[in-house]
């Protein structure tokens, strides 16, 4: 049950543009940017993102968070460049795709010594290479678990996918990235 | 894979578990058991969490959008394409309708030039003056009444004659 207090404080959070921006921008857009594979567009989206869910605040019945809200819209308008024939278009001309080591600049440098540091670095060049090669379908089951720590039914719910589907899409996704980064099997 | 024998280690679908949801029973005695399944499911939470981290970092590296300016621009837009639409149907209408009575146009043009007659000079109309005369002289009867020939008095053309002018008196 969602309280009313809750409710009112989303709401009247909805309402500043610029906070909403400040609060929720940069996770919104790492969603995109992730799922899309492409910065420049995923900078339109999110930007239609927020603009949709400040339109369309009084529609905000409190039911989840704002955070989850806005992943939500931004799933759908994902969906609709999907469909486009122009994001295929540029999906395959990779015009813009995001630079793994302009990328792997932001790690942030917890390792102890300089061969941790590279290592984590390629692990870490590993992992998005792996997320890079996943079905849009999957790639975005899989940023819904991993980057917004959704469980399957959450994801099943905004995905508007079957469980069993959500299931089959995380499993392969698990499996990519497994193989990848060499594991035991 | 075959836990249970101790040499295999976790399948994907185990393996896809347990970073989900949560080790199986089955699972987790083979987790307890060997050290490499273990090294590898604890790498691959920090490989992802790496990623993770490393994502928002560059997310929050990259500058925001000023939404205010980007609505404005949008709002702005949104009333420039009708007036922009409008502005393109005015242009289309002033080449297209010159070029359409250009086309249709000419007969009725010329009817009307047949049929005005204020620019004619006066020597064109004395001209069509004769021509009329010509062709009124062509039509009228030049042969002789056969009563006048003989000297006879035609009575119906007298009769006729006589009514037509009591009446007119």
């Amino acid at each position: 049950m969602i309280h009313l207090g809750t409710q009112v404080t989303a709401i009247s959070e909805l309402d500043d543009i610029d906070s909403l921006v400040a609060v929720y921008w940069a996770r919104v857009l790492r969603f995109v940017t992730f799922s899309v594979g492409d910065p420049d567009l995923a900078q339109t989206i999110t930007q239609d993102c927020f603009l949709k869910a400040y339109n369309g605040r009084a529609s905000f019945r409190g039911e989840c968070s704002v955070n989850t809200w806005l992943i939500g819209i931004a799933n759908h308008l994902i969906c609709d460049h999907v469909r486009l024939k122009k994001f295929q278009f540029w999906r395959k001309a990779r015009a813009t795709a995001l630079d793994v080591t302009e990328f792997a600049s932001f790690l942030p440098s917890n390792e102890s010594s300089p061969e941790s540091k590279i290592l984590a670095r390629e692990r870490m060049e590993q992992v998005k290479a792996a997320v890079d090669s996943l079905s849009v379908n999957q790639r975005r089951v899989f940023l819904l678990k991993f980057f917004e720590e959704m469980n399957v039914e959450e994801i099943a719910a905004m995905t508007d996918m079957p469980v069993n589907t959500v299931k089959t899409h995380l499993h392969r996704g698990i499996k990519t990235i497994r193989a990848t980064l060499g594991g035991t099997k | 894979m075959s836990t249970t024998s101790g040499s295999a280690h976790l399948t994907d679908e185990q393996f896809a578990e347990c970073v989900t949801v949560a080790p199986s029973a089955e699972s987790q005695l083979h987790l307890d058991e060997c050290e490499s399944c273990r090294r590898e499911l604890a790498a691959f939470d920090a490989s992802l969490s790496a990623f993770g981290t490393t994502a928002m970092a560059w997310s929050e590296a990259t500058p925001k959008v000023d939404l205010r300016a980007a609505a404005k621009l949008r709002a702005r837009r949104t009333m420039e394409r009708p007036l922009g639409w409008a502005l393109a149907t005015a242009a289309l209408l002033l080449i297209a309708v010159p070029v359409w009575k250009n086309h249709h146009g000419p007969s009725a043009g010329s009817e009307s030039a047949a049929v005005s007659t204020p620019d004619d000079s006066a020597d064109q109309i004395a001209q069509d003056n004769r021509l009329l005369q010509s062709v009124y002289a062509e039509l009228t009867p030049q042969d002789v009444s056969p009563f006048k020939e003989y000297g006879m008095t035609d009575r119906a053309t007298s009769r006729t004659k006589g009514r037509m002018g009591s009446r007119m008196q």
